[in-house]
């Protein structure tokens, strides 16, 4: 029988974790290994076979969080059982770092969302090519506020469920290539005034800002791709004042989530 | 009696990716982007097409996809490939301790719908205070954190905007230094687009559609044009064998990969390399002279005034006058590069051409 372990993986919730309905893919699916028979029930969690002489062999398939899944096993013949070997499978991307605290930009702690602490995660090269954006757009404009960085990926990547709810809005947030530099003005956030196309705050379509042009023309010399964005709510209304840039730190790399 | 479990995690992380049809007809709520004014309509109710469909009349693409909360979007993307550029690059020896000086021009057609907002190639140094500002064309220099490569760019930067080189205008003077040899790189061009997306993130890249659209506006989105550049390191103090393992391995790689040069002469040049490579390891000054002054036998063969200096430095090469050599075996500014190269390398070993 296989579960994942609560709180881990980078999320601090646990609410309807353990379901693992046809389409919800929230734990890891074991199954025969090819050639070996046994059987599955409870869409995979629970594996049933002989072990023979040999053991029994099976595979698992991780779900599209990341977290730790704990294997047990025991005999249903009603003898005393000794299971062997490694019981856990760390599921998630290999390879992620916490940035580093730089004066060049600014670390913004996932207040809004307590569940998902551990927000800064990039993998190495994403972090290095965020560190010289920062530094450029800082030795460009020294007179304003460093970079303030928000939502990376979690610890281990995987998917990054806004809502607590297992699913991903939060797309290409998952494998430590991408984040978000906060522009919507809060405690000396970038402030991008208008974008010609959205509704701001007080009801009216503002100009472009053209630091969304200056900013984007920086990414471009670093090989980074910074995507303006005003993200949509559950209700599909845009919220101005989460306002950002989406950043692409190494191309297509990692952008595919589960 | 004991039972041993043996845990075979074949799948560690099998993320697994949905292919979406790029076209689906659907009745549904979402937003539209008005492709003239980009003002963006909340709560339009409608039948939704998802897919990528072209604008013949503005050249932009209309992207419609469903986002993850099962909304409709509508959006406009200006594609930055609205140019047809011409990047010319001269290069010479200065006399300042094996510096090289790089000079480019760029020009935009006039009829190129968009300016050209700045470009960005792959080299392998530059000198220090490099690259300089000329007029509204500012120079950057960033490192690619992935290997030793670095990214060299400049961009049109007018007091507190971006500007644009305008279609029918030629922007000249771009120059720089490095102590490295040149090599041929692909920079990568974008016109200024003047249409905020509205739109563009926060949707399932995984999706066939989302790929299509993250091509056309993020890592396809710019004009490809050979250029020269720094890409062949020139150790200090110098050692000639590192320089033409260097120059062999830019051939056989690159330049093979870009087309520029025919399999069967690539193969010839790379007979030469090797042997002029052993040569130089071996201290047999007069064999690598003899390889050397062959390698740039059988270029000029293909291109007859490769070795031509680039004597009239003041003036720009303004890149006319070059298609009559594209039926040979190595692309011009290839076999110009590859020669000069080569002379440097003679020059070292007190060759006198």
């Amino acid at each position: 029988m296989v579960d994942v372990q609560r709180y881990s993986g980078g999320h601090q919730h646990d609410e309807g974790r353990h379901s693992n309905g046809v389409n919800e893919n929230r734990v890891g699916r074991l199954a025969p290994y090819p050639g070996t028979t046994a059987t599955i029930s409870d869409n995979g969690k629970v594996l049933e076979g002989n072990t023979g002489q040999n053991g029994l062999r099976f595979t698992f398939a991780a779900p599209v969080p990341a977290g730790d899944h704990k294997i047990t096993a025991s005999c249903t013949d009603g003898k005393n059982c000794q299971p062997e070997g490694p019981d856990t499978v760390w599921v998630g991307h290999k390879g992620l770092q916490p940035l580093n605290d730089n004066n060049v930009y600014i670390l913004l702690p996932n207040n809004n969302d307590p569940k998902h602490p551990d927000n800064h995660n990039l993998t190495l090269t994403a972090a290095s090519r965020m560190a010289v954006f920062a530094a450029m757009y800082h030795g460009k404009y020294p007179n304003l506020s460093v970079l303030q960085l928000n939502d990376a990926s979690l610890e281990r990547g995987g998917i990054f469920d806004l809502r607590h709810d297992w699913k991903a809005p939060h797309h290409e947030h998952c494998g430590g290539s991408a984040i978000d530099i906060r522009a919507n003005g809060v405690n000396g956030a970038l402030n991008i005034t208008g974008d010609g196309v959205h509704t701001t705050n007080d009801g009216t379509v503002h100009p472009a800002d053209p630091m969304i042009d200056k900013l984007q023309t920086i990414a471009d010399a670093v090989g980074a791709d910074a995507v303006w964005e005003v993200p949509k709510d559950s209700n599909g209304n845009f919220v101005w004042n989460a306002r950002h840039f989406h950043t692409r730190l190494t191309g297509q790399e990692g952008l595919t989530c589960p | 009696m004991s039972v041993t479990i043996r845990v075979v995690p074949v799948v560690f992380l099998a993320f697994v990716s949905c292919l979406s049809l790029v076209a689906q007809a659907e009745i549904g709520t979402g937003t539209v982007q008005d492709p003239v004014t980009g003002k963006l309509t909340n709560g339009v109710q409608q039948d939704w097409n998802q897919g990528v469909v072209l604008d013949p009349q503005t050249g932009n693409y209309i992207i419609t996809y469903k986002d993850a909360y099962g909304f409709f979007n509508s959006s406009v993307l200006e594609p930055a490939t609205k140019i047809t550029p011409n990047l010319t690059a001269q290069f010479r020896l200065t006399n300042q301790d094996g510096l090289i000086e790089y000079r480019y021009a760029l020009s935009n057609a006039r009829t190129s719908k968009q300016g050209i907002k700045g470009f960005r190639v792959l080299v392998s140094s530059v000198a220090p205070g490099n690259p300089m500002k000329t007029g509204n064309w500012e120079g950057m220099v960033a490192p690619t954190v992935k290997g030793p490569n670095f990214y060299l760019s400049w961009f049109c930067s007018q007091g507190d905007n971006v500007c644009s080189l305008l279609p029918g205008r030629r922007q000249e003077g771009l120059r720089m230094t490095s102590r490295d040899l040149p090599g041929i790189s692909v920079a990568e061009i974008k016109g200024k687009t003047t249409f905020i997306s509205g739109l563009v993130a926060e949707r399932d890249v995984s999706s066939a559609l989302a790929q299509q659209i993250n091509d056309l506006t993020s890592f396809k989105d710019f004009v490809p044009r050979n250029t020269a550049v720094p890409l062949i390191p020139v150790p200090k103090p110098f050692d000639a064998a590192a320089v033409l393992t260097s120059m062999q391995k830019h051939v056989n790689q690159d330049l093979v990969a870009m087309k520029l040069i025919d399999p069967a002469l690539a193969s010839q040049l790379d007979r030469l390399f090797q042997t002029a490579i052993a040569a130089a390891k071996g201290g047999n000054t007069a064999a690598m002279k003899g390889n050397l002054k062959d390698l740039r036998q059988m270029l000029k063969r293909e291109h007859a005034d490769v070795d031509k200096d680039d004597d009239d430095w003041d003036k720009e090469d303004d890149g006319k006058g070059k298609e009559k050599d594209k039926s040979r075996l190595i692309d011009k500014l290839a076999a110009k590069v590859l020669d000069f190269d080569l002379k440097y390398v003679q020059k070292h070993l007190g060759h006198n051409d």
